[in-house]
């Protein structure tokens, strides 16, 4: 199916790739740079001991948004996963309404979630809740991005919800699994 | 009631096996009114998730290593200050100065302080021997934190950070040279797969405090509050007693692997005091007006002594 | 007791049969255990727990890998590699089907994790086969059950974990796992030999045979493998070089295979917005997971079940022998719901006092215990391994479960043998000290 905010959703997979690379970068820096001592040592000068602080730290938390940036964007590709044996064999008219409750449940967790997720969000807020480490990044930024992530899956649920209720209403019979309808995956 | 009492640190610590103890005190005390279940080794929740999760009232109780919280308040970072309190005695004054601050602050958070027990003294661990300053010098020296970063780069040291599962993987493969904690955190790490010697430079205690949440103890009636509270005052004492006999005990351990204990002296023992005295400075005046407060009180009490 | 594990079970397994997506299920039946049996607020579990399972520096191997994995796919090296291994493997009954075996061998000693395993060399291995027409079941059976060696072959993030929480030596327990590796390994690659031989030659389903090769071309056609050496090399070479923790290797395991795909003449642009994207949707679903199954182990922990079950086997006053037995039935039931390290932090918070009154060794019962976790990755319904497996093919659960029971009850028969034989384990760390 085509989905109205599928920019957006792509727009979240670009921070999540960012995220990613920018984790694969600082830390192959970190590497490259005890290459470049050990190799002063071999040539017998003193190593330089450079050191990006707080790789581990950021890494950490670049995690949250290299995984979860692309939710919405990973549930449009069909790759969140599902036991598909049972529903796979029912008839259009009672697949569609099965799809509506699965929807259904997964929207209302997500809503849940959002909602647990934002209320974690204040309350770093309110205590000035910083990481542990050597950065002490603030906690409320990495959780805001935990929120977007798991926002924008709300919105792609939502969609498909919507298209799937007007199937279940308009044509039961012609529905068919959405990643059955186009090979875009 | 039923509480949730998460710790970090495994059953086979002595901090562990102290706050199950505590558990059963208050479960006795109150003839299994009150029953505090103890979730050990980080099963229930992890390290950094304690302390939130205690203010939260997901779980009612927690222990963490005080100076974790560091990034919070230059406060946290008093047991972590090389050559401010290095015996038991010193670092008892300091925890008796340092605790009505500390119990305030948690106060602030809708927590309680209950105790606090000290891990043995900081020590460096090396695979060679430890006799002169100088021999920092482009070592690369384990630092979990920005107090320990700083002293090793006063010793001329390269300090880097490696999480505590890495550590045996760092030594043996070069990333790391030398490591602080203590005699019993080296025993527990099995160290003498990776070093060889252990210089006792009593640099700091460092302590794990465990709290509650206030709003889970309002609720108790006056007499459970009661028990809780004399037990957990009997875990202090008794924990403060169990630290002592886990230095010693580890102590031989190590000895018993072939680990080499020396004490630095002379020219090393100084140097190490003048690179924890600026470290000292440096932190009075981050912190500012309590810390004066704080310090003025542990003289005093020390003087008292 | 009772009414709570039946509830839990029901309520998961008819969301997983509705086609509710897996996270989502887990999600779903940790908040209704928590709502109907624990005495505590579902909400802010649910914040803290989910926050706390998204992020961390070990999880970052995990998308670096999986990145790897994609850009391999895509690099033209896993042809080569078949094709290297073609003529050599022609002789041996099974063929090409050894390479999920050895493949996982290879890079379990590069990466920690089986879900990380799983997905490189199956990204890598799967296709190919199919292409050569081997029998699919199988192919997906070797690789779900060979790539758990992830955790038991050096380094692994299970053995870290529980020597952290025992206070066990973590360098031994590395070594420790070597033996036990090599054996499920050859187990792994007799049970392909001798299927291949019964039943697979007579059904055309183990390959076809490679034109025969002289000698001397079969060498040169190896200097194909050279890419895929230098690359295990490298990263291997980066860990023990003392150049890179065994996380930061998953990162350096990126740059070299775009390095090595530029030489091989297959890197530009296209190839790696398709790898990085490829990866990225790998990784979440993985990670939407993992976040879900740490939801549900903890909810289930709120509610005590898990630690009265333990403390029922308590109770049991068994012998050391019964004791391993019940301990194994035990742990593979709860192996179905709770991920690896919420077992391993299960067993050593509740069963350990038991294990050393027993007079287990430590370090036997931490590779004993790495395994019985990797057996907790291909049950269903939560096993990780599956997962990826599913991402991967898109095959069902089912389906994937039926071919890797074969290994699976493999995995039981190295446990006994461990048992008989605990020198297996012991044996290189005693000569270490
Ligand atoms: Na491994
Ligand atoms: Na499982």
């Amino acid at each position: 199916m085509t989905y109205r905010l599928d920019r957006l959703y792509r727009l979240g997979a670009w921070g999540a790739a960012a995220c990613m690379l920018t984790i694969c970068a600082i830390v192959t820096f970190q590497v490259l740079l005890r290459c470049l001592d050990a190799l002063l040592l071999l040539v017998g000068n003193a190593r330089l001991g450079l050191e990006i602080p707080g790789v581990s730290e950021m890494a950490a938390y670049l995690l949250v948004g290299a995984t979860f940036l692309s939710m919405a964007y990973t549930f449009t590709h069909y790759a969140h996963i599902r036991v598909t044996l049972v529903i796979s064999r029912l008839p259009p008219r009672a697949r569609v309404w099965v799809e509506t409750l699965c929807l259904l449940v997964s929207l209302a967790l997500s809503v849940l979630l959002t909602w647990e997720l934002v209320g974690l969000v204040r309350e770093s807020l309110e205590y000035n809740d910083v990481s542990s480490g050597l950065l002490a990044i603030p906690l409320w930024i990495p959780q805001s991005v935990l929120v977007v992530g798991i926002a924008l899956m709300c919105m792609a649920l939502l969609e498909t919800l919507l298209g799937t209720l007007r199937t279940a209403f308009t044509a039961p019979a012609s529905y068919v699994a959405p990643e059955l309808q186009d090979g875009d995956s | 009631a039923q509480w949730n009492l998460a710790t970090p640190y495994g059953d086979a610590s002595f901090h562990t096996q102290n706050t199950k103890q505590f558990a059963e005190d208050v479960a006795d005390a109150t003839d299994g009114e009150l029953d505090i279940s103890v979730h050990s080794g980080g099963s229930l929740i992890a390290h950094s998730e304690i302390k939130p999760s205690v203010r939260r009232g997901t779980v009612q109780a927690g222990e963490v290593f005080l100076s974790s919280l560091s990034n919070e308040s230059p406060i946290y970072e008093v047991d972590t200050l090389p050559g401010l309190a290095g015996s038991y005695e010193d670092a008892y004054d300091l925890w008796q100065a340092s605790k009505p601050i500390i119990t305030q602050m948690f106060a602030d958070e809708g927590l309680m302080p209950l105790y606090a027990v000290p891990w043995p003294a900081q020590g460096i661990y090396t695979d060679f021997e430890l006799t002169d300053a100088s021999q920092f010098e482009g070592l690369r020296v384990r630092a979990p934190n920005i107090n320990t970063q700083r002293f090793v780069e006063n010793l001329g040291g390269m300090p880097t950070e490696t999480e505590e599962a890495d550590i045996p993987t760092a030594f043996s493969t070069g990333r790391v040279d030398a490591m602080i904690t203590s005699v019993s955190t080296g025993k527990s790490m099995s160290a003498w797969d990776y070093v060889s010697h252990y210089s006792d430079a009593n640099l700091w205690l460092p302590k794990n405090i465990v709290f509650i949440n206030k709003r889970a103890f309002d609720q108790l009636d006056d007499k459970t509050q009661q028990a809780v509270l004399d037990a957990a005052a009997e875990a202090e004492r008794r924990g403060w007693q169990a630290s002592r006999e886990d230095s010693a005990e580890s102590a031989k351990a190590l000895k018993e692997h072939d680990i080499t204990i020396s004490k630095p002296s002379g020219q090393l023992a100084e140097d190490l005091e003048s690179a924890g005295d600026s470290l000292f400075e440096n932190w009075q005046e981050r912190a500012g007006d309590q810390a004066k407060t704080l310090i003025d009180r542990y003289r005093e009490r020390q003087a008292d002594d | 007791m009772l009414t709570l594990s039946l509830v839990t079970i029901l309520v998961l397994a008819l969301l997983l049969g509705g086609g509710v997506w897996i996270a989502f299920a887990l999600l779903g039946t940790g908040w209704i255990a928590l709502t109907f049996f624990g005495s505590f607020e579902p909400g802010p579990i649910l914040a803290s727990d989910f926050w706390g399972a998204s992020y961390g520096w070990d999880l970052t191997a995990l998308p670096m890998f999986v990145w790897m994995g994609e850009i391999l796919f895509r690099s033209g090296l896993a042809d080569n590699m078949f094709r290297a291994l073609a003529p050599w493997l022609n002789r041996l009954p099974g063929r090409l089907l050894h390479s999920n075996i050895i493949g996982s061998g290879l890079f379990a000693a590069v990466c920690g994790s089986s879900a990380a395993t799983c997905a490189t060399v199956g990204k890598m291995t799967l296709p190919e086969l199919e292409r050569r027409g081997y029998d699919g079941n199988l192919a997906i059976g070797t690789l779900a059950s060979a790539s758990t060696l992830g955790l038991l072959i050096p380094p692994s993030i299970m053995m870290i974990v529980y020597g952290v929480v025992t206070e066990q030596s973590i360098s031994r327990l590395f070594i420790a796992g070597i033996l036990p590796g090599l054996l499920l390994l050859g187990l792994f690659m007799t049970y392909l030999i001798v299927w291949s031989l019964l039943v697979g030659a007579r059904q055309g389903r183990a390959g076809q045979a490679e034109s025969r090769m002289p000698m001397l071309s079969k060498i040169r056609n190896s200097a194909q493998l050279i890419p895929l050496l230098v690359l295990i090399g490298g990263i291997l070479g980066s860990i023990y070089g003392g150049l890179a923790s065994p996380t930061e290797a998953a990162a350096v395991g990126v740059v070299l295979s775009m390095l090595i795909a530029r030489g091989n003449g297959h890197f530009n642009k296209t190839i790696f917005l398709d790898s990085l994207f490829a990866a990225l949707r790998t990784a979440c679903m993985i990670a939407f997971i993992i976040a879900g199954a740490s939801f549900l182990s903890s909810a289930l922990s709120f509610t005590q079940l898990p630690m009265q079950l333990a403390n029922a086997i308590t109770e049991m006053g068994l012998s050391p022998t019964m004791l391993l037995v019940v301990l194994t039935l035990f742990l593979l039931v709860l192996g179905c719901f709770l991920d690896g390290i919420s077992l391993i932090l299960l067993v050593t918070s509740i069963i350990m006092p038991l294990i050393e009154g027993a007079g287990i060794d430590l370090i036997w019962f931490g590779i004993y215990l790495v395994i019985v976790v990797e057996m907790s990755q291909i049950t269903p319904p939560v096993g990780f391994n599956l997962f990826v497996i599913q991402g991967l093919t898109g095959k069902d659960i089912i389906t994937i479960t039926r071919a890797t029971l074969p290994f699976f009850l493999l995995m039981i028969l190295a446990v006994v043998l461990l048992h008989l034989f605990p020198e297996i384990v012991l044996y290189l760390p005693q000569a270490m000290n």
